[in-house]
């Protein structure tokens, strides 16, 4: 640990015996910490692959975790529109992706999403731009809105669903990993790696869009699924994200950057303190006490620093959920 | 191009019908009931023997006491494959109670609703009662179009749930004239629409709206359905079209260009594979298509 890493773990030392300031245990009793990279890619033509894969040695993700697994990717395609990149995760970030896990050795490397407001998955590849890299690259494709499923309690306890229903596929798989398009968000405040995961869960028993999560509480369902999954990494795509109006009717927002994890809400709050947004402003983040630190003096971070890419996303006034975020920064 | 250049086996899904009569979406995939209604509604004149009444009284088994079809036994909340279900039971003797008891409950079941706020972050009118895809949650524009397409077959097209229905559907219209799932306009932002909604919308609309209401929506669609060949969004596209006398004329080269798609996608589903088909055979109102089909 040097000199910087040890002042800000100290300085996090401090903060934890303040009162309602929120620590991360494991079951040992000890502090935990988590580590996440951030990469600078400055565009899609760049060698996206090479930077996840510096990622995972810097992460020590090492060879023997990956080869001969099963690798499913799970992007942000809520809603695509042709020439409207900024709402979905890019195409050729998840080729990135793919080589990376292919070049680690994996088994197999898959795309799986259920949109959440369009039904016709084959027109939400189209739209993306993604039917053509995964013809290209032979990589299938699952639509998780109507794959067979299977039905386990709810370990996250924080809405009255009493269970929840997954595909099949991602007990089937070795990696289950979050690629979110880095996004403000109009009622979770941004949407990263663990609000994305709402688009595993199938519609034909959640709806279009995923209604019964609104109704039971967006922000308690993100935690619910979180803690049911138990997901095992995270890239985040903030080469472009959206600042604004965000998911769908935001506007474009060149951060340049790769966030990876194995811990989503460290992952995300290292997201969020890049894009100017204090993580424990939002309620999500600051609640998920169980699945991982937010603190920055217990996050690891490798890589970049967050100083040298910090690119403040615009949030809205008129928008609840962001007049949350404006209270502080950090 | 005649329709007779789309050859039946391109449709082909009879090999799909489970030994209990239903039907399973893909090849070695399990029953589904939604697959099962929709095969039933495209293969009504052309199954040979018993198929399409086997099928009828499997999805018949799947009915439970109040009405409803589920798309599975272990999450009765997902009742949205119901009203598809009385489209496929229409005409047969045998599945008339089938039918009534999935209106009856069409008829009791509504969306969520609370009152219209000034102050409310969306545009549309939360109190107008329609269908939900899931139980205990809101209405949205498919299964509340589905659900309008079921009662009107069955002769309740002036049903007050048919009307307030109707003004649901028509409060959702997106200023230029399209649908998406069911918001509208968010903090000020106006939604962008999609074309396999906005076809649903339309042939739920067909008969019960004045052609001015809806003809922003024609225009947004006739322009869309162009560049659709994904058979979902072109299959609605079309029968919406359709229902409003303005089946384009290149719809059978379209529908070939989409089941050509399958060398990239792999094979279609059931659902899709017959909504290709009845988009293919439908040339006007949906509804009466399929009080049109024989069997």
């Amino acid at each position: 640990m040097n000199r910087r890493r040890f002042l800000k773990y100290a300085s996090g030392l401090l903060f934890a015996s303040l009162p309602g300031f929120n620590l991360f245990y494991g079951c040992d009793g000890k502090q935990q910490t988590a580590e996440a990279f951030i990469g600078k890619v400055a565009g899609y033509d760049e060698n996206i692959a090479a930077v996840i894969s510096a990622g995972f040695r810097e992460l020590n993700v090492t060879e023997n975790e990956i080869r001969g697994k099963r690798v499913l990717l799970k992007p942000n395609l809520v809603e695509p529109h042709r020439g409207m990149g900024h709402i979905t995760t890019h195409p050729l970030l998840l080729r990135g992706a793919i080589e990376a896990f292919m070049g680690f050795g994996a088994h197999e490397v898959l795309v799986a999403e259920g949109p959440g407001h369009c039904r016709d998955s084959f027109r939400v590849l189209e739209e993306s731009g993604l039917t053509d890299i995964l013809r290209e690259d032979r990589i299938r494709f699952m639509d998780l809105n109507y794959q067979s499923w299977f039905t386990v309690p709810n370990a996250g306890h924080a809405t009255r669903l009493k269970s929840l229903t997954f595909p099949t596929i991602l007990k089937e798989v070795d990696w289950i990993v979050s690629v979110p398009k880095m996004k403000t968000h109009h009622w979770a405040g941004v949407t990263l790696s663990m609000k994305n995961l709402f688009g595993v869960m199938p519609g034909m028993f959640y709806g279009w869009p995923k209604n019964v999560f609104h109704a039971a509480g967006i922000e308690s369902a993100i935690l619910d699924i979180n803690a049911t999954l138990k997901p095992h990494f995270a890239i985040v795509d903030g080469i472009v994200g959206m600042e604004g109006d965000g998911p769908i009717m935001g506007t474009p927002k060149t951060a340049g950057v790769l966030v990876m994890g194995k811990n989503l809400p460290a992952v995300d709050a290292t997201s969020c303190r890049i894009m100017g947004i204090n993580p424990r402003k939002v309620r999500y983040l600051a609640d998920a006490t169980g699945l991982g630190p937010i603190q920055e003096p217990i996050i690891l971070q490798r890589g970049e620093t967050i100083k040298s890419v910090h690119t403040s996303f615009s949030l809205l006034d008129k928008i609840e959920a962001h007049r949350r975020l404006m209270v502080e920064s950090s | 191009m005649s329709k007779a250049e789309i050859p039946e086996s391109s449709f082909h899904m009879l090999d799909r019908q489970l030994t209990s009569g239903g039907f399973c979406e893909l090849p070695a995939a399990p029953y589904r009931t939604d697959s099962t209604a929709w095969a039933i509604l495209a293969i009504r004149e052309d199954a040979l023997g018993d198929a399409v009444e086997r099928a009828r009284s499997c999805l018949a088994k799947s009915q439970l006491k109040d009405g409803r079809v589920c798309i599975s036994d272990d999450h009765p909340q997902a009742f949205w494959p119901t009203p598809l279900s009385a489209l496929a039971w229409h005409g047969s003797l045998l599945h008339r109670n089938n039918q009534e008891q999935a209106i009856q409950f069409m008829l009791q079941a509504a969306g969520s609703i609370f009152e219209k706020n000034p102050n409310q972050l969306f545009a549309h009118d939360p109190s107008l009662r329609g269908w939900p895809w899931i139980e205990n949650t809101f209405s949205w524009v498919v299964p509340t179009a589905s659900a309008i397409l079921a009662l009107k077959l069955c002769g309740y097209s002036r049903h007050t749930r048919v009307q307030e229905a109707v003004r649901l559907i028509h409060d959702r219209q997106l200023p230029d004239g399209g649908w998406n799932y069911g918001n509208t306009i968010v903090y000020d932002q106006v939604l962008l629409p999609q074309p396999d909604t906005t076809g649903i919308a339309l042939a739920a609309l067909s008969g019960l709206v004045e052609k001015g209401a809806i003809e922003k929506s024609l225009f947004y669609l006739k322009n869309e359905v162009e560049h659709c060949r994904t058979p979902l969004s072109l299959g609605w596209a079309i029968i919406g079209l359709s229902a409003w006398q303005d089946k384009p004329p290149q719809s059978d080269t379209w529908i070939i260009e989409s089941l050509n798609l399958q060398q990239t996608y792999g094979v279609y589903g059931t659902t899709l594979l017959s909504l290709l088909k009845c988009a293919y055979l439908s040339g006007g109102d949906f509804v009466e298509f399929v009080a049109s089909r024989k069997a």
